[in-house]
This record gives structure tokens, C-alpha cells and sequence, in this order.
């Protein structure tokens, strides 16, 4: 669990998320300076030969600061009618962004990013605003979740967020029904990037109002998938053991149920496919 | 042979009647360990006169090399040499869990993905050995501590690199299903540049400048001896960069 003030354990991130002007609610910063900058720091990160050293960590902090600020730009500077559209604007946006690939001048640092996201969730008489995007730095990903409210001196700011769970996965994320403290509850789960089989990470994080924490998780289900359905998480995944011995069914269903409290396995079978 | 075997030289001592006790030149130094965490030290004995049958054993388990041993007897130096392969027994092991029943080829070229990942500080960062190559990227059988044949001579041939790679430069690798096949084998014979979704791929490349991945299908592999939702489909496809000259590369190619 990190709150957003520990800055020396913030993987930092890049990022993907470009409002543009597809979102007619929104008003948006001038995406210039900040794809200028963001591409000025990307010419120094291609040039680290150490991924993890200081220095690199260092360069990723700055991309993650930018994009922060970028994204708290256009959020504070929306005027939706309701949390649906601003959930839906800022959806939009980062589909649209993606899907014409605007950012010509960033293209040599990555190629096909598709994960960013934003969830609404009522907090209070504001909502708060569940923010997930990918970095991607050769061919792994920083993943950033984190969590904005309505700060007192007006606009949204960032007061959470996440651990390294979902490094280097393809992130995306879902709202799940709340327990008995009313803490925000969401799924953030992903193929994890490059890696043979395809296995699949899942956590479920829980924002309490001060901090993030990671409450549960699965890591590594190969040719994994994840579904929900109201409280339920439904995991299906090949099962390598069985896989080596040639002898179907290959597949494992585990059902959760979450309950007020935390994540309770429900059932697990084996299945003819995903 | 792997660390787990006891290997056999044979040297033949003239004249005949005399006992001697064999020494074994070349046992500590490796003559080349390419892409692995530590060396082994062979363990060579033999005596008595004629022929003499000489047991070897390889330590620690897991390390690797390739060593070239010369045996002496009596003040006399054998002009013949043996080398010995000992590759990292986690390739044998991988090979074994994620190819059991397959076919060699298919074998191989699993190990070649891996391999095309050693020293590519582009893509695959730090990646520079087998040992730490394939934990968490691959599935591999710990209970397999000897050379299982034919997983000992596929991984012998890709470690020591007397294999070409034939996997185009391919660092990743699945199992699709059959479903997940027909899109991939619809993209094929399309010729199309989009990438087909829903195929199960591991997603490599995907995050690079340029065109991102393609698959790379290789007849050789072989069809899944799985069953179930992987009958009809191949034991594995491939997933390489593509190239970033010219004009945008088809998503799926067949390599053989």
C-alpha cells in the first residue's frame, strides 16, 4: 500500500493517455508542451541501458508527474453533466486517442498501447475517480493506478495509489460492488506483457478514503481469463500440469464471491475451455 | 549429458596386460558455457587395463558446459579427445513440460525463443541466461533432474547454438486453441497487416515503436497432441517484431 506522497517507491509511467478534443464535454490542456515534454524525457529514458537504476526511476517519476498533471488538467477543467459522461468523455477520449494515434511525434518510443482507463465512483457528495494507465519502455510496461477526489480547495488531485501489482501487465480495470466500510472496491487484472502462455494477473484494490491497498490478488493463471458478475469474480485458466500430461480438460473455473469483508473462493472445477 | 546422468568414456590402454589408473584432462574449465549462471566440474574415474570403462558425473545441477577431455595413462596422453554437452537442465525441463509429447522440432523451437532473447537488452532486459530466462516465462518440470531423450539432444543442439535459429527471430511463443487458430490461419491466408484479436497471443511487441508483433507459424511444430479445444490447432505459434522498413509487414507469416 503506498499513498501518494512516497514518491521513491512510485514507479513512474508514461503515458498513454491523450484527451483530445474527441470528448466535446471536455476542455482540454494543450496536448503541445505536454507531448513535447514528455518526449523530451523519452529521448533521455531511451538511452538508459540499466532499466531499474536510480536514474531510470528517476525518468519515469517525471513521465508519471506529467501525465498526472496532464490528466488532472482535463478532469478539473470538465464541466460533465454527470458522472456517467465524465466516465464516458474520458473513456472516449483515450479510445480516440489511441485509435487515430495522434501522437505522431511519441510513436518511435511506443507502438500499440491500448490500456488506460477511468472509472467513476460516488465518494461522498463528489466522486472519485479510479485512474489506470500503462507505460510501456521497450517491450515491458509501468502500470499506474490511482485514485483522485474532490480536494477541499477545489478540483481533483491524486491521494492514492497502487504498488507495482500490475507492472508489466495489460491493465485494465472494473468497479465491484462495495463492503460493509463503504471503500471503494475495483478489479485491475491484465495479460502479463511478453510473457510465453499468456498468463494473467488480477488484484482487487480497495480505496478507504486515504490510501490504496492491494486486498487480494492472483498472479500468473496461463491463457488466463477474468470475468465478473455482480459480486462474483470468475477466473478460468490452463492448469500447466495437466497441459504437460496431454490429458484434458485443461482448464480450471474458479468462482469468488466477495463478501463485506474480503474474497472467498466460492468453487473451483475443472472446464472443457475458457 | 545431464547432470543428473552418469556418462560412460571408454579409453583403451595398450599394451593390454599393463593396469594403469586414467587421469582426465579438461574436467574444470568449460570450453565454452554460452548463456548460463555457472559451469559444472566433471567428475571422471577410471582404472585397470585394456579397455576401460570410465563413469562421469557433472556437478552442481543445473550448471552447464562444454567441455573437451583427454585422458593419460601411465605418462601417456590419448590423441583422441571427447567432448561432453551438458546443457542447463531448466531447458530440458521446460522443453519437457511445455512440449511433452511433441514433436523435436517443436521442442527446439521453443528453446530457440528463448535463446533469442539472450543478451537483446532492447527487448528482454537482463535476460542472459536460461536459468534466468525461463522461470515465470515458460512452465518448466523440476522433476526432471536427467538427460530425457530426445529433450537432452533438442536442448544440446539449441544451447550449444549448432541449431540455426528457424523461428525468424521469434522470442515468444503459445498454444492456441483451435478456435483461436482458425482467426490466426483467417489472417494468414488474408495476407492481412491488422492483428488479429482474440488469439490468445502473449502480447510481445506490442509496446515497441514500429509495427508491433507478428505471428510466425511454423508447419514444422506440429499439430497439439493435446486434445480438446487444441486438437487440429499447431502445438504452438510463434511471436516476433516486425520489421520497421518498408511498407507495414503482414500480421501472420509462415515461416516452414
Amino acid at each position: 500500500m503506498r499513498t501518494h506522497s512516497c514518491k521513491q517507491t512510485v514507479y513512474a509511467s508514461l503515458v498513454p493517455v491523450m484527451l483530445v478534443s474527441a470528448a466535446a464535454r471536455l476542455q482540454l490542456p494543450s496536448e503541445q508542451p505536454f507531448r513535447q515534454q514528455l518526449a523530451s524525457v523519452y529521448d533521455r529514458l531511451a538511452t538508459m541501458k540499466e532499466w531499474n537504476s536510480a536514474e531510470d526511476l528517476s525518468l519515469k517519476l517525471q513521465v508519471k508527474e506529467l501525465t498526472n498533471s496532464y490528466i488532472l488538467g482535463a478532469i478539473n477543467q470538465a464541466t460533465p453533466s454527470s458522472a456517467g459522461s465524465l466516465e464516458h468523455d474520458l473513456n472516449e477520449s483515450f479510445s480516440q486517442a489511441i485509435g487515430h494515434m495522434s501522437m505522431e511525434d511519441l510513436r518511435k518510443y511506443w507502438g500499440d498501447v491500448h490500456y488506460a482507463s477511468v472509472l467513476v465512483a460516488p465518494w461522498g457528495e463528489q466522486d472519485a475517480l479510479v485512474v489506470g494507465y500503462m507505460i510501456p519502455h521497450g517491450n515491458t510496461s509501468l502500470d499506474v493506478i490511482e485514485v483522485a477526489v474532490h480536494a477541499s480547495g477545489g478540483g481533483y488531485q491524486f491521494v492514492a495509489e497502487g504498488g507495482r501489482e500490475m507492472e508489466n501487465h495489460a491493465l485494465q480495470l472494473t468497479l465491484m460492488p462495495r463492503g460493509s466500510s463503504q471503500a471503494i472496491r475495483f478489479l485491475a487484472y491484465g495479460q502479463r506483457l511478453s510473457a510465453n502462455q499468456s498468463p494473467v494477473g488480477v488484484v482487487l484494490y480497495q480505496f478507504d478514503g486515504k490510501s490504496l491497498a492491494a486486498t487480494w490478488s492472483r498472479s500468473d493463471l496461463r491463457q488466463g481469463a477474468v470475468n465478473t458478475q455482480g459480486n462474483k469474480i470468475i477466473l478460468t485458466y490452463q492448469d500447466a500440469s495437466h497441459f504437460e500430461k496431454g490429458t484434458p480438460p485443461y482448464f480450471l473455473r474458479e468462482e469468488y464471491e466477495l463478501t463485506s469483508h474480503g474474497v472467498k473462493l466460492a468453487s473451483k472445477r475443472w472446464v472443457d475451455s475458457k | 549429458m545431464s547432470t543428473g546422468d552418469t556418462g560412460k568414456i571408454t579409453v583403451t590402454v595398450t599394451p593390454p596386460g599393463v593396469a594403469e589408473t586414467l587421469s582426465f584432462a579438461g574436467t574444470s574449465s568449460p570450453t565454452s558455457n554460452p548463456n548460463s549462471s555457472g559451469a559444472v566440474t566433471l567428475t571422471i574415474s577410471g582404472s585397470g587395463s585394456g579397455t576401460i570403462t570410465s563413469s562421469v558425473t557433472a556437478s552442481p545441477t543445473g550448471n552447464s558446459g562444454v567441455y573437451k577431455v583427454t585422458a593419460s595413462a601411465g605418462g601417456a596422453t590419448s590423441t583422441n579427445s571427447t567432448t561432453i554437452y551438458i546443457p542447463p537442465q531448466i531447458l530440458i525441463q521446460m522443453m519437457y513440460a511445455e512440449a511433452n509429447g511433441q514433436n523435436d522440432s517443436c521442442r527446439e523451437a521453443l528453446g530457440l525463443a528463448f535463446r533469442n532473447r539472450m543478451g537483446n537488452s532492447t527487448y528482454w532486459p537482463g535476460v542472459t541466461t536460461y536459468q534466468g530466462a525461463i522461470p515465470g516465462q515458460a512452465s518448466y518440470n523440476t522433476s526432471i533432474t536427467t538427460g530425457v531423450q530426445n529433450y537432452l539432444n533438442d536442448s544440446v543442439a539449441v544451447w550449444s547454438s549448432s541449431l540455426a535459429d528457424y523461428t525468424g527471430g521469434s522470442g515468444c511463443f503459445w498454444s492456441p486453441t483451435y478456435a483461436q487458430w482458425q482467426t490466426v490461419q483467417s489472417a494468414l491466408s488474408s495476407g492481412t497487416t491488422t492483428f488479429p484479436a482474440n488469439v490468445g497471443d502473449p502480447g510481445c511487441y506490442k509496446t515497441v515503436s514500429g509495427y508491433g508483433p507478428q505471428i510466425v507459424y511454423l508447419s514444422s511444430v506440429g499439430t497439439s497432441t493435446r486434445g480438446g479445444t487444441y486438437a487440429g490447432a499447431p502445438a504452438f505459434l510463434f511471436e516476433r517484431k516486425r520489421a520497421t522498413t518498408g511498407s507495414v509487414p503482414a500480421a501472420v507469416v509462415q515461416l516452414n
